[in-house]
């Protein structure tokens, strides 16, 4: 028997999160190139030394290792190539909760098993820490992080894969996995369970979250589920707030009380049924010069009416408090926000933040923002 | 009437048969965490009619209909996100109530009590959910948040603020800065008003604004256990009044509005701080002991041990350089003239020639000392203990033999000087010359016994020099047989008494015991 433990950390493999309603294709190849890379990488560097001595014919390692190439190169011929046409491929979970969990038989049974993953989730980090061969049979301590393409749930569970092979072909696969992360992270958003967790919010944000500058807290009823979803993830994550950004600080506190990603997902669900409400303008500013930079600077990404764009990562800025904006513009031009490597979409904002000529100019820019409208006045032609 | 195991032993089944052993089974289960498959099996309506007492569904439903807010129920599959969303404490107390309501306004804090009374389940009640030992969050009856009552109405005339019990302390001193208005709120502004004040509220500039900020309460309304609606002040419904201006987490009734008497806002609030080596923590506390009697009551005094910065380590010097000593010394002036004359008595001092670090005469605000404060105790697990003392340097000296001890960075001794003070009648009626908390902090479950060992310690060898307890920061679930020392003893039998005449039947929970 050998056995090796490590800690090999594949980051960020699929750097962007998908749409939840992207098409994909059957066998989505993307899924393939995370995993391979990682396990490839990871098997090449501590596999090899032993497979040298034997034949891969032979060598059951250096079997799994032709298998993880393959699905790091999306070769799915070559991965069928790999298993005995009897292969017993297993996912122990249960069945009407996790799409690929059960056993799958033959090479037809494995390639609707990839299907079904790569159709379910799209995973964003993998890492082993630990392998040993015993035999003809390969186990591999790993876990993974990944999301839900339908819930936008984000998960890391722990995983044990063991291969037997026999005769140069996988003949079976047995995945066991924390299979409760999987089934928080496959539960949709349920805005019920979110007016649970909501409570926390109340005390700063309000009843109706409308925000209250007493407490420093913004409007949350204008900001989509997507805007919601990462501002929580950062702040629980420190991408956001810290003790110097001392409101953010609050929140890292707040966020990460919540019980897990869905608890996350639960609330921004219950803070987007909640109904609109606006905030007037209150630190004066010359509007009409203001426009001039709004439609230079602002309006590609934040839109016409300040009501942002999901897509873009872009907050709706009409009906957000004019205090509220004006402190976070001064967190991005004193490196407080968006200069967290993983906040992409705030290092987006940034130069734009530090581009303000001064606090005239912000303030002007603020007085045009608070003449806007947001989603509820429909775009007009001109 | 008052708890489950009474009811049963009122019926005559053998216990071993009795339909509610099922009810005390299931919570068994339940901390072993399996209530999920066992809570399946047996719908909760079933379990309730079970045991004879308990609400049906039917009468559930119809509650359900009578009031504007939300009941969850223990087997409802959203109960434990409402459970946990109560407790500030990321440790979140493994204590589960059978239901919990969140009221919208007092019509349903009326409601719950006929409900709570007819079916015999005992309400505790939650506004902010800040206790640090969780005293809300028991194993029966009714958990019932408040927290969505939270009117604020400031009337500069008579310098009232009128709230309800869902404020938090920075809502109503920013809203009061703005006409020139403060109130003795908790030192971190995200302390809710309601459980701070009424377990008495050791609050900023406290020895000038009352003493304890209990005292800043002129009237409360409330709701009594009969589900009537008082007005209470120190001529009308006194006896309950009594009640409410200290007896905090026992009490026997509802706040749902607090009148609290607000004071001029300090123009030049002014702080030095100096940072001592920790062998000078017994010698900055006898300088707070020694000045203490003679300094302005509008000078606050705070001795805190916290972890040396590297850099603070290197000045050190000394031997015992993992943590320091820090004094805040805040004076709530008009001007900067008065702030130099409230701090001159600690500037002249021997002692502050003995620190390392002097930043003096640093221009302050209720704000900025909510920062101050907040920072360094963020929401995590948390457990706090206290003593007051009239022995602070014998305490010190306790204190200086466990940090050394201490398993995590936020394990935090804190002194602050009280003097001798006088209250008006009220249940509150715990004192000392020196407050003495310990504030234990940490991230994770895997923590929780050393972390909970520390605190215990060090307050076990405490005890001796205790000369009372601050409630609100008192372990309830390490010594909750010694509540009764959080009080004066003729006022904790009063409000026994009080309790047996208000609140007969037990309609609410009693001090928390664990």
């Amino acid at each position: 028997m050998i056995s090796c433990g490590y800690e090999v950390v594949m980051m960020n493999l699929e750097s962007h999160a998908p749409q939840p309603d992207a098409v994909y294709p059957q066998f989505a190849g993307r899924l393939g190139a995370w995993c391979l890379v990682a396990l490839l990488t990871l098997v090449a560097l501590t596999v090899a030394p032993s497979s040298s001595a034997q034949s891969s014919e032979s060598d059951p390692a250096a079997v799994v290792q032709e298998l993880y190439k393959a699905f790091g190169e999306n070769d799915l011929q070559e991965i069928l190539s790999l298993v005995h046409p009897e292969v017993a491929w297993v996912f122990h979970g249960p069945e009407h909760r996790i799409p690929y969990a059960g056993t799958f038989k033959g090479r037809a049974g494995v390639e609707q098993f990839f299907t079904l993953i790569a159709e379910t989730i799209a995973v964003q980090a993998i890492g082993q820490r630990h392998y040993s061969v015993e035999d003809d049979v390969v186990s591999v301590l790993g876990w993974e992080r990944a999301v839900h393409r339908r819930t936008g749930g984000e998960y890391q569970a722990d995983w044990v894969h063991v291969f037997t092979v026999r005769d140069g072909l996988i003949v079976r696969f047995e995945e066991i996995t924390d299979s409760g992360e999987l089934i928080e992270a496959f539960a949709p958003a349920d805005s019920e369970r979110g007016k649970a967790y909501f409570t926390t919010c109340v005390a700063c944000h309000g009843i109706d979250g409308g925000g209250n500058p007493a407490m420093h807290a913004p409007n949350l009823t204008i900001q989509g589920i997507d805007y919601l979803v990462r501002q929580l993830r950062h702040f629980r994550e420190d991408v956001r707030g810290g003790v110097t950004d001392f409101y953010g600080w609050q929140m890292n506190g707040r966020a990460k009380a919540l019980s897990g990603d869905r608890a996350v997902r639960d609330v921004a669900a219950y803070i987007e049924s909640l109904p609109d409400v606006h905030a007037p303008g209150t630190l004066g500013g010359n509007a009409e010069r203001g426009q001039e930079v709004y439609a230079s600077q602002c309006v590609s990404c934040h839109g016409e009416n300040g009501e942002g764009m999901p897509q873009l990562g872009a907050p709706a800025l009409a009906g957000l408090q004019d205090w509220y904006q004006l402190t976070q513009i001064r967190n991005f031009q004193n490196e407080l926000r968006g200069s967290h490597e993983q906040d992409v979409r705030g290092s987006q904002m940034r130069p734009f933040a530090v581009a303000l000529a001064d606090e005239e100019a912000t303030r002007n820019v603020l007085a045009y923002i608070a003449t806007l409208k947001g989603a509820s006045i429909p775009l007009q032609d001109e | 009437m008052k708890k489950d195991a009474k009811r049963m032993n009122d019926s005559c089944v053998p216990r071993d048969r009795q339909p509610g052993v099922d009810l005390e089974r299931r919570r068994l289960v339940t901390a072993t965490g399996q209530a999920l498959a066992v809570g399946a099996t047996l719908p909760f309506s079933t379990r309730l009619l079970a045991v004879g007492a308990l609400p049906s569904s039917r009468e559930i439903d119809a509650f359900r209909g009578e009031i504007q807010g939300t009941v969850v129920l223990r087997d409802a599959p959203n109960y434990e996100p409402w459970r946990r969303s109560m407790a500030w404490n990321y440790r979140k107390f493994g204590r589960y109530p059978d239901m919990i309501v969140q009221a919208e306004g007092e019509d349903d804090v009326v409601a719950t009590i006929a409900f709570a009374k007819r079916h015999h389940l005992p309400i505790k009640v939650r506004s902010g959910g800040h206790s640090w030992s969780g005293c809300y969050m028991r194993d029966s009856g009714i958990l019932l948040d408040i927290s969505h009552l939270r009117s604020v109405e400031i009337d500069t005339e008579t310098r009232t603020a009128v709230i309800g019990p869902g404020v938090l302390g920075r809502d109503l001193n920013e809203r009061l800065r703005q006409v020139g208005l403060a109130f003795p709120t908790a030192h971190c502004g995200m302390v809710p008003l309601s459980g701070f004040l009424m377990g008495g509220g050791l609050g900023l500039n406290g020895n000038k604004w009352g003493g304890m900020s209990v005292f800043n309460i002129k009237a409360v309304d409330l709701i009594t256990a009969d589900g009537e609606k008082l007005h209470a002040n120190e001529e009308q419904n006194a006896e309950l009044f009594w009640a409410v201006r200290g007896g905090g987490p026992g009490l026997f009734c509802v706040v749902t509005r607090f009148y609290l008497q607000c004071h001029p806002l300090p123009a030049a609030i002014t702080t030095d701080t100096l940072i001592f080596p920790y062998s000078e923590l017994i010698g900055t506390v006898a300088m707070m002991e020694e000045i203490g009697p003679a300094v302005d009551p509008a000078l606050e005094m705070l001795t805190v041990v916290v972890p040396a910065s590297p850099e603070l380590a290197k000045k050190c010097g000394a031997e015992e350089c993992r943590h320091v000593v820090v004094l805040s010394a805040m004076a709530f002036a008009d001007t900067a003239d008065e702030a130099d004359s409230i701090l001159a008595p600690i500037r002249r001092h021997p002692q502050s020639g003995n620190a390392i670090e002097k930043f003096l005469g640093h221009a302050s605000s209720l704000e900025i000392l909510y920062q101050e404060n907040e920072g360094p105790f963020p929401q995590r697990r948390a457990r706090a203990d206290n003593i007051y003392t009239n022995e602070p340097v014998e305490a010190a000296k306790v204190v200086r033999q466990h940090m050394p001890a201490a398993p995590s960075a936020g394990n935090t001794p804190v002194f602050l000087y009280k003097g001798e003070l006088e209250f008006p009648e009220a249940a509150y009626s715990s004192t000392g010359k020196c407050y003495l908390a310990g504030y234990a902090q940490w991230d994770h479950a895997a923590d929780d016994p050393a972390n909970q060992a520390w605190l215990r310690d060090l307050f076990d060898d405490l005890q001796p020099l205790a000369s009372g307890y601050y409630i609100n920061e008192f372990d309830r679930e390490t010594r909750s047989d010694i509540t009764h020392r959080c009080f004066a003893p003729e006022n904790w039998k009063r409000l026994q008494e009080l309790r047996g005449k208000f609140d007969p039947e037990g309609v609410f929970h009693d001090f928390l015991r664990v």
